[in-house]
């Protein structure tokens, strides 16, 4: 269903300021020989890291434009509303998602249209802002939305009702893209950074199968988008960094001497659609990079406003669907971990217990009870699904030889499988079968529940 | 059915044709490739077509064929490039191949199930038998065999040290001990001047282990292989956790065996099937069948990193490719054999579901050219079905296909704990798919009504974990299954009669009293289950053989077609033998009346049991 909006004042000034520039931007030799699509989103302000704190990353409005043409031309993607941003484009070369606002005090919803221009319609609802879209191979959006503590990730299926959240812990959730493989890249800040430290993580379309990209976490990571290559360029403190399918820590990336401000959109081959800060200027550009030839080529560069979040809008090869396991039938999870031991970081000692804890009240951890490692460092425990939960590993005095210092979720009827403790997603399980499945395996139930045959 | 009907049926088998519902276009399939000494030629086994195509490596074009026996597969030149061999897998023989005048001058008989051949340059040949677990040694000057050497089940791949005292051989059937043991498979080295196995080197870990090529010292080896990971519940795939497509480097440079993947951390290198090595030892090529690649590594590199301590670490690191990978190359769909031209500048691949061979730029690592092996004929659902069978696209990270389990469209040998049952449960052994077609319901717990549930809803969110086969691809699939020809079974006499043990055994099976004169329950008799075309009843059963890991005691009956040619028996793989099924695994007289028979009397049950 179509909703008419109306133009916010503030959005409209803005997006006269903004063609104002935009027209003014001289044009320069060595443009690409077939003329770029792309979308942008032209904003007075632009506040990349203020969504961590419950801000507006866009306090003076923003707009969604589609440049095109050899002249570039640019057309405003949602003329009515009084914002819009986040542009995400279907795999189709179709259709465009959008953050936007109807009215200047209206919270942010994500909006369908289509590229050649038609009426928005409305894909959520409710009265907190929801930002970040992404397509889904199967039609479904993926997005953030904003709750008065942090962020969660939701899903809104084409033809169901019901929304379906993805995130289970208290936390601040930001959805980046949808990776080759089908799973969701999203970054999350890493609670007891000391800040907002953010790092990659991902996520199954299901919300199962949490995990951080790489385990040599960096400074602070956001920002990833993939390459066809499945390289993952991000940014991190100003500068694009890159993890390769190959490796398990980051590598370093080409790119020009200027501060980098969000994320990457592949042209082609080594060519790449970045946003920079300019030099002595608080506003940003976009700028067409050539990794081989190094030169980068200025695309939107307005005065008194940020040209940011480009994306190309074209069709592109959907990753496949991601065939959900989850049955229903299963209540919480089991966890099944193959070596305590196998870890990047080793601990001390001989774990003979693992404690899990879940989320008082207040958001104090409880403990949920305890399980014992066996001899060959595997355990295998049941836990509470969609709830959030912590690991602690324990010697036989009950000491504490491990504590995972984040909040963690199972999806109910998940079945999780760890190579270790921090073991990295390089390391592969060797074939063995965990002393813990010997026999007729059952898992220790560690729910909570009064019927935890392991308590403490 | 009669001795008389049940021989005439064996000899139509043996003599005639294929069972099951043979694909009527016949495609080439090349897959197995090997040069002139020279380089001039390149021989092509063309699986599908019962023949060599011999391609003039300077016009790219096929310049021959010869027809040779049915289903060749692997290939030998001789040191003076005058004779080709080539095992007929099917017909349990050699070609031997004037490479002048393209014809069969000599079809020597070896072992079952022939796929694998190598030379020793003292005019002996080897042919590695899949079936027979053993290797054959004919004498090339008499054309006669000597004794045979055991190798171990799934004997297949074989090749020759450069100064021709030694020949390795690999098996794509591990050696289990309990079926939740870890697989361990070996290289075998035999020792030509003795025709006798001089070493084992192990491969703890490994299942299915391919091709293995060796430097022109001969002191450097890489074999390709899988490293399963069947005795972890298959909950995902990411992080290598269905399967490490690897290979193991040995030889005397290095002293000891060490495994390195292939695959990366979120790019999997499917099913490397052959290896090449640069004559400078600078390259290292591998094809991957399901990848529809061809990784080139860093040859020093890789010998570097192997040779490396703490190395024998690396076998699960799926960041450790990265120091030896330069590239993978696409190539043709599922790439099997691969040939180095003599100075290593040319690459050939047979990709056999493509019908072409591909050539590459050895040193740029780019395909320059594409050859045709066959007419160009239409694709039909059940060719696209087998396309899609063995390509590794549908599961997460390409990481494998459905023939990373069902090896060569049948079986690994190995039982797996598949997840959808609970960790630790329900431990079922991969089945071989022969003569699948009419033999619903599948799965050993027969929950499965039809292969269109089974390749399509349960693959995709159970194995592959990503979209698997739907709509149209999907029946293609399940076409493709039910075209999967049956072995000819070598139980079976050609003359169509039964032996005496097999006589004796059919009496058994048959039997509705014990021998000492009891009246056996219908429901014990053998008749009663496995009766029929495919000797099933379709039914499920119990038969006393549950474990305790099982949650049912109830199980698919399965049916009987080349039932000698099974890795395991019983629904979880127990039973290594047949034999085993009634010695160990029936104390309570559940599976059929068994206590009363002698173990000759089941030795002839068995013998009898072979020819179904």
């Amino acid at each position: 269903m179509a909703i008419a909006v109306t133009p916010g004042k503030r959005a409209v000034r803005s997006i006269w300021v903004a063609l104002l520039v935009c027209r003014c931007i001289p044009s320069f030799s060595g443009e690409p020989s077939g003329p770029l699509v792309y979308l942008f989103t032209l904003a007075p302000r632009y506040e990349p890291h203020a969504w961590m704190e419950g801000g507006e990353r866009f306090p003076a409005g923003a707009t969604v434009y589609l440049a095109s043409g050899k002249q570039r031309e640019r057309r405003l993607i949602a003329a009515d509303f009084s914002a819009s941003a986040d542009a995400a484009v279907s795999y189709d070369g179709a259709r465009v998602l959008f953050a936007g606002k109807v009215a200047p005090a209206a919270p942010w919803q994500i909006w369908e249209t289509t590229l050649g221009g038609g009426t928005p319609r409305r894909i959520t609802s409710g009265d907190t802002d929801c930002f970040r879209p992404l397509y889904l191979p199967d039609g479904g959006v993926v997005y953030t939305r904003r709750l008065e503590r942090g962020t969660v990730l939701e899903l809104a299926r084409p033809g169901v009702a019901k929304v379906e959240r993805l995130t289970f812990a208290p936390g601040k959730y930001l959805t980046d893209t949808v990776l080759q493989d089908g799973r969701i890249l999203i970054e999350a800040v890493e609670e007891n950074s000391g800040g907002n430290k953010r790092e990659l993580f991902t996520l199954y379309p299901d919300g199962t199968g949490l995990e951080s990209l790489r385990c040599d976490h960096g400074h602070d990571r956001a920002e990833g988008r993939q390459m066809s290559t499945g390289d993952v360029i991000f940014e991190e403190r100003g500068r694009l960094a890159s993890i390769r399918a190959a490796l398990a820590s980051q590598t370093d990336v080409i790119q020009p001497k200027v501060r980098q401000l969000g994320p990457v959109a592949e042209v082609g081959p080594d060519r790449w659609l970045l946003t920079v800060q300019r030099p002595g200027n608080s506003h940003a550009g976009i700028f067409l990079w050539n990794v081989s030839s190094r030169r980068l080529l200025s695309l939107e560069n307005p005065q008194n406003a940020s040209a940011v979040q480009p994306v190309m809008a074209a069709p592109r090869t959907p990753p496949r669907d991601f065939p959900s396991a989850l049955t229903g039938s299963r209540r919480g999870a089991n966890a099944l971990c193959l070596n305590t031991r196998q870890s990047l970081a080793p601990y001390q000692g001989v774990a003979q217990w693992v404690r899990v804890y879940g989320q008082g009240p207040r958001g104090e951890p409880v403990i949920l009870g305890r399980a014992e490692v066996a001899g060959d460092g595997s355990f295998f425990v049941q836990v509470p699904g969609d709830r959030p939960i912590r690991f602690e590993l324990l010697d036989g005095e009950g000491r504490s030889l491990r504590s995972e210092q984040n909040w963690i979720w199972f999806r109910s009827g998940e079945q999780r499988i760890c190579a270790g403790c921090h073991a990295g997603p390089e390391q592969a399980a060797e074939n063995r079968l965990p002393d813990v499945l010997r026999g007729r395996p059952s898992p220790a139930s560690l729910t909570g529940s009064a019927a935890n045959p392991k308590p403490e | 059915m009669s001795v008389k009907q049940i021989a005439a049926l064996a000899c139509l088998a043996w003599c005639a044709a294929p069972g099951g519902a043979e694909v009527q276009t016949r495609y080439s399939s090349p897959e197995e490739l090997a040069l002139s000494v020279d380089g001039r030629w390149l021989y092509v086994a063309c699986t599908g077509r019962d023949e060599i195509a011999v391609i003039d490596t300077q016009t790219r074009r096929v310049a021959g064929r010869v027809s040779v026996g049915r289903r060749p597969r692997g290939l030998a030149v001789s040191l003076d490039s005058r004779r080709v061999y080539v095992a007929n897998s099917w017909d349990d023989t050699v070609s031997e191949v004037d490479a002048h005048a393209l014809r069969v001058v000599r079809t020597l008989p070896v072992g079952q199930e022939p796929i694998g051949v190598a030379l020793d340059g003292r005019g002996f040949l080897y042919a590695a038998n899949r079936i027979g677990g053993d290797v054959s040694v004919v004498d090339l000057n008499t054309g006669k065999q000597e004794p045979g050497i055991p190798v171990g089940r799934g004997a297949s791949y074989a090749i020759a040290a450069p100064d021709h005292d030694r020949v390795y051989f690999t098996r794509i059937y591990p050696a289990v001990g309990e079926i939740r043991d870890q697989p361990q498979n070996d290289i075998a080295e035999i020792e030509t001047g003795k025709r006798k196995i001089a070493a084992r080197m192990p491969l703890a870990g490994a299942g299915a282990v391919f091709h293995a090529a060796l430097s022109g010292g001969g002191r450097f080896g890489v074999a390709a292989l899988l490293r399963p990971k069947n005795l972890i519940p298959t909950a995902h795939v990411e992080h290598g956790g269905i399967f490490g497509n690897s290979m193991a480097l040995f030889g005397p440079v290095l002293g000891r065996v060490v495994m390195l993947p292939l695959d990366e951390i979120e790019n999997y290198f499917a099913q490397p099937f052959d290896v090449a090595i640069s004559p400078d030892l600078s390259r290292v090529f591998v094809s991957g069948s399901g990848a529809d690649e061809v990784a080139i590594l860093d040859g020093r590199r890789l010998l570097e990193t192997a040779a490396a301590a703490g190395s024998e670490r690396l076998a699960n690191d799926l960041a450790a490719s990265a120091r030896y990978v330069l590239a993978r190359v696409a190539v043709g769909r599922n790439p099997r054999g691969i040939a180095l031209s003599p100075g290593g500048r040319r690459l050939y691949v047979a990709n056999r579901l493509d019908d072409t061979v591909s050539i590459l730029n050895a040193v740029r690592g780019v395909v320059i050219d594409t050859v045709p092996v066959g007419e160009t004929v239409d694709l039909t659902p059940e060719r696209r079905g087998e396309q899609s069978f063995f390509s590794a696209r549908f599961s997460f990270g390409r990481q494998f296909s459905c023939a990373s389990c069902h090896v060569d469209a049948l079986t690994d040998g190995l039982s797996w704990d598949l997840e959808q049952d609970g960790f630790g449960l329900d431990v079922v052994a991969t089945r071989s798919l022969e003569s699948l077609a009419e033999t619903a319901p599948y799965k050993w717990n027969g929950t499965t009504p039809d292969l269109e549930t089974e390749c399509g809803a349960i693959s995709e969110r159970y194995f592959f974990r990503s979209q698997g086969f739907r709509g149209a691809e999907l029946a293609d699939v399940v076409k493709f299954l039910k075209s999967i020809p049956v072995r000819p079974n070598r139980n079976r006499r050609p003359d169509g009669q039964l032996t005496a043990m097999q006589v004796r055994g059919k009496a058994i099976f048959d039997r509705k009293k014990t021998n000492d004169g009891r009246l056996i329950l219908s429901a014990l008799q053998c008749r009663t289950c496995h009766d029929g075309p495919y000797s099933t009843s379709g039914e499920l059963a119990d038969v006393g053989t549950r474990k305790i890991t099982d949650r049912t005691g109830t199980f698919d009956t399965p049916h009987l077609t080349n039932t000698g040619y099974k890795q395991s028996y019983l629904h979880d793989g127990s039973a290594k033998t047949l034999k085993e099924i009634w010695t160990i695994f029936n104390p309570h007289d559940l599976h059929g009346v068994t206590s009363d028979l002698t173990s000759s009397d089941l030795d002839d049950l068995v013998e009898y049991l072979k020819i179904l």
